[in-house]
């Protein structure tokens, strides 16, 4: 068909269309009758050849978008991918429809439960709507599945869950009468499936006779997991709003959920004794009425700590064994051992060894059963130590190890996935609550804020910082008093700052939310005077005055770290010259020294000595971090601050055109990180800090003349460089660090003067930035003057 | 097939993001272009006030985005693996040929110059996961039309994938 030209395409398509609108057999004549020429005939016979084929190849198997949005009148005629086919039952909470998908995909009957617009309070769509991904992923035999859910167009909420052939647990007992082996049968599959759910977290909050269905071959199906149904019509309607979230199902609802205590997994617990209760009503057997009776104790410690030691004492009971929850009395222990060891054991003898027996049983009962308690309890306190662990520690470990990216990116998920249900959790108190926002703002640093190294899922780091800040900002409000909770506010909101300013290139964002990060900490150092925050508001002030010098607002970022400087002196005047306090001297001097170097920069034809001030400050800056090293146990972060000071100051003499000054900066910088670097070759940051070093002594040597050293440095750079973008050739950061680096090299060979060569590497250069962009788009910086750089150097060179 | 430019301005950052979530992590990519539209449409239409009539035509941008959105992801796959993204459609038939996105890119930009309301339609249908009466409506013709043109590009699009 390609030798077709566009109009006999079309019309090939136009003959097969209207030939498909008749019966099969006419089709062919049909088409051979009207193509205008051969080519178009045999054209569309050859779709009509394919015809059967593609109906299954290209199937879309997409269920139509409009249909999520419009839910037509009562009944929908469908929802989502969902066909509504009958309604199956109507209750209180809303209306059950038997549907099926009808996305021609595959064939799925479904029961479809619309809530009644209204019935459930927003609280509660909103953890249903939280907790719908992980109820989607329960998978288990005695648990109806959810596959999917939402809103109709009124609102309701809507779960297209399993369709399950049977009838509910109260039909079953009353229809088909089942025995006692039967009924056991089904409340242990029950126990499961609680247990199951327990332990991912889920707790039914609603476990009813009428939630529990049974099928044809005798399975137990739970339903409606995670929803809360209100009080029934005509309460209190005070009392209907505070228990609106609540479930109530009368005689199935745990007592303490009547006083508004939080939903735990003792609550489903007693909701089973009850459900163990009624199943067991026709007979007498007084073991199973203590399972049920301990089940279902009014107080929740008194409880079974969870489903499965239920089970274990059901089970117990069916192999004839001692059920401890019944009783602790030697004459029912004595009895039941005997019954079981009647031939075997003399009497005398088995008396004493029965109540040693009976007593190591419930002890031991007792005790796994306390340890399960505290285990449920602390099944929370784990999912949160697991986040923590995921992010704080296994990450750290990680971080730096080659190839890891893949293991990183699975714990940030996992981690997200774990922080989620986390902040999810009813009932959770503040505190919980604080250490997840804390730890949503360490997920954003790993996935990508650029203060520390991290996965490059930058937007993703953004979003996570956000919800972070947003947590924070609703616990600060509560409790604006509360001195954890405005830290980590500060904290994220510092980090915000590093994001806008790196990451987004937003620098009035940078400035807002550093500056809000400065005032909280400045309050805290006032409300506790702790020495530490005094320093980290200078710490944000320099965050917020940095980007002044972005703007072309130097002078301006100039006069507020003078500010800045003054307090930081003060600071060190009342606090002394602690290492900490002299590493932020430092820093402070060094931010001045760049901002004033970067405001005569902007300014036209800036005379050497406008940078008399900046150079000063540079000096000073140096001088701070000869005393902070000196001063510092761990002197290997301050020489590397050291370094990066002096490797500022030199970019300042370089383009003064001091070269023997700037060299003598870059060597000793030069020496500090290739020191550090052989200590620990696998640190990539301190790698690079050290290949910028080398580029620029490459350059600056090139200008004052040293050309063999210059180039055999540039040469060695560039293989670094290039060996760890080959790795990874898709990663946008050793990409363009690949190609900066090759621009450098590029002026160091032209400066050199060596011609040939120089126009291949500015060649070179200007395809890595074409592969960055495609990669991630370049910032405006990157295309508007570094672009525009190499276009001239090629225009030089070539 | 215009949106307001507000709305379209406010709206198709979201949908990129909705799109790249979806898709981020997703080594073989086997994904209901509905999710991401419906999605996509919640987000629209809680945020900008349109009334019923204007949803296929807003529905038909979306699946444009969609489009878009998932050709750069599959090109970008490609740059990674220099080999073309294979894409499995949901579908209950066994051996289902796997799509390719650059393929089928490239065909719709070829079908587009023979035919431009054909291209539309299957953007609509396979990557805006819309309903033939919903298509319908977008294009202002009847059902069984799209039905039947529906048929006839797809097999016309199945036609070149075979034979390239």
């Amino acid at each position: 068909m390609r030798t077709l030209t566009s109009a006999q395409q079309r019309e090939v398509l136009e003959l097969f269309e209207a030939a498909l609108a008749l019966a099969e057999e006419e089709r062919a004549a049909f088409i051979t009758a009207r193509a205008s020429a051969p080519e178009v005939r045999d054209g569309t016979l050859a779709l009509l050849a394919r015809h059967a084929d593609s109906e299954s190849a290209l199937k879309t198997g997409l269920p139509g978008a409009l249909g999520a949005m419009d839910s037509a009148v009562d009944p929908p005629q469908r929802l989502g991918a969902y066909r509504i086919e009958r309604r199956i039952a109507r209750g209180g909470m809303g209306e059950v429809f038997l549907g099926a998908r009808d996305a021609g995909d595959f064939e799925r009957r479904v029961a479809i439960k619309i809530i009644r617009p209204g019935i459930l309070s927003p609280d509660v769509i909103e953890r249903f709507n939280r907790e719908r991904q992980i109820l989607a992923t329960l998978e288990h035999r005695h648990i109806a599945r959810l596959y999917d859910g939402g809103h109709t167009d009124e609102g309701a909420p809507y779960l297209v869950m399993e369709f399950i052939e049977g009838r509910s647990l109260s039909d079953w007992l009353e229809e088909s009468t089942p025995t006692l082996p039967e009924r056991l049968d089904l409340l242990l599959q029950i126990c499961d499936a609680v247990e199951f759910a327990h332990q991912n977290l889920i707790v039914h909050r609603d476990l009813t006779p009428s939630n529990v269905l049974v099928t044809q071959e005798g399975e137990a199906k739970l339903i409606d997991f995670g929803i809360a149904r209100p009080q029934a019509d005509g309460g209190d309607p005070a009392q209907h709003s505070a228990l609106s979230g609540l479930s109530l199902t009368p005689g199935f609802a745990a007592p303490e959920r009547q006083r508004g205590a939080a939903v735990t997994t003792l609550s489903d617990i007693y909701s089973l004794g009850q459900i163990m209760t009624l199943m067991l009503a026709p007979f007498d057997e007084p073991e199973l009425r203590a399972i049920a009776k301990k089940a279902s104790a009014p107080a929740p410690e008194a409880r079974y700590a969870g489903a499965a030691l239920m089970a274990q004492d059901m089970r117990r009971w069916q192999q004839g064994r001692v059920v401890p929850a019944f009783s602790t009395e030697t004459s029912y222990r004595l009895r039941k051992y005997l019954k079981r060891n009647v031939v075997s054991v003399s009497l005398a003898g088995a008396a004493a060894l029965a109540l040693v027996v009976g007593l190591v049983l419930v002890t031991s009962a007792w005790r796994s059963e306390a340890r399960a308690r505290a285990e449920a309890e602390q099944r929370f306190d784990e999912v949160r130590a697991l986040s923590n662990f995921l992010l704080f520690d296994l990450y750290d470990e990680l971080e730096d190890v080659p190839g890891a990216t893949k293991a990183l990116n699975d714990i940030a998920d996992r981690a997200r996935h774990y922080l989620d249900v986390l902040s999810a959790t009813e009932g959770a108190d503040d505190e919980v609550r604080l250490e997840a926002a804390l730890a949503y703002k360490r997920l954003s640093d790993v996935l990508g804020t650029p203060l520390a190294a991290n996965l490059g899922r930058r937007e993703e780091a953004g979003e996570t910082l956000d919800l972070a800040i947003a947590q924070l900002r609703a616990l600060h409000e509560r409790a604006p008093a509360d001195e954890q909770v405005m830290r980590g506010l500060a904290e994220a909101l510092y980090s915000k700052a590093v994001y806008a300013f790196i990451a987004l290139d937003d620098n009035a964002m940078a400035r807002t939310n550093a500056a809000e990060a400065a005032r909280l900490f400045w309050q805290l150092a006032e409300e506790h005077d702790h020495e530490e925050y005094g320093r980290l508001a200078i710490d944000a002030e320099i965050e917020a005055a940095i980007p002044l010098g972005w703007m072309d607002r130097g002078d301006e970022g100039v006069a507020l770290l003078k500010q800045t400087l003054s307090k930081m002196e003060a600071h060190v005047a009342r606090y002394g010259d602690t290492p900490d306090n002299l590493g932020m001297l430092a820093r402070t001097l060094s931010n001045l020294a760049e901002t004033a170097m970067r405001a005569v920069d902007v300014k036209e034809d800036p005379r050497p000595e406008d940078y008399a001030d900046a150079l000063g400050y540079a000096d000073r800056s140096i001088a701070a971090y000869r005393r902070y090293v000196a001063a510092s146990d761990k002197p290997d972060g301050p020489r590397r601050s050291m370094a990066v000071s002096l490797f500022k100051r030199a970019l300042t003499l370089y383009g003064l055109e001091r070269w023997d000054a700037a060299i003598r900066d870059l060597e000793e910088a030069e020496a500090i990180l290739s020191q550090q670097a052989a200590l620990d070759p696998e640190d990539s940051g301190l790698a690079q800090s050290l290949a910028a070093v080398r580029e620029q002594l490459a350059i600056t040597l090139a200008y004052a003349g040293q050309g063999s050293r210059a180039m055999a440095l540039a040469t060695r750079s560039t293989e670094a460089k290039r060996r760890l973008y080959r790795e990874e050739s898709n990663n946008p950061g050793r990409a363009r660090n690949y190609a900066s680096n090759l621009l450098l090299v590029g002026e160091v060979a032209e400066v050199v003067g060596q011609g040939a060569q120089t126009c291949a590497i500015y060649r070179e250069a200007k395809q890595v930035y074409a592969h960055v962009d495609r990669l991630q788009p370049l910032s405006d910086y990157d295309r508007d003057v570094v672009l525009a750089g190499v276009d001239e150097a090629l225009e030089r060179a070539c | 097939m215009h949106l307001e430019g507000e709305i379209w301005n406010e709206v198709q950052p979201q949908l990129e993001r909705i799109a790249a979530m979806r898709l981020s992590g997703e080594s073989n990519c086997s994904l209901a272009a509905s999710d991401l539209v419906n999605e996509a449409m919640v987000r629209i239409f809680s945020q900008a006030e349109i009334d019923a009539s204007s949803r296929p035509r807003v529905l038909g941008w979306v699946s444009h985005v969609m489009r878009q959105v998932l050709i750069d992801h599959a090109r970008r796959k490609a740059a990674d693996k220099r080999a073309h993204q294979k894409v499995t459609l949901l579908t209950n038939i066994p051996e289902t040929p796997e799509v390719d996105f650059l393929e089928l890119d490239l065909l719709l930009q070829e079908l587009a110059e023979i035919d431009p309301e054909r291209a539309r339609l299957v953007e609509m249908r396979f990557f805006g996961g819309m309903t033939i009466e919903e298509i319908a409506l977008a294009l202002d013709i009847s059902p069984a039309t799209v039905k039947r043109r529906w048929a006839a590009t797809r097999a016309w699009l199945y036609h070149r994938m075979q034979v390239g």
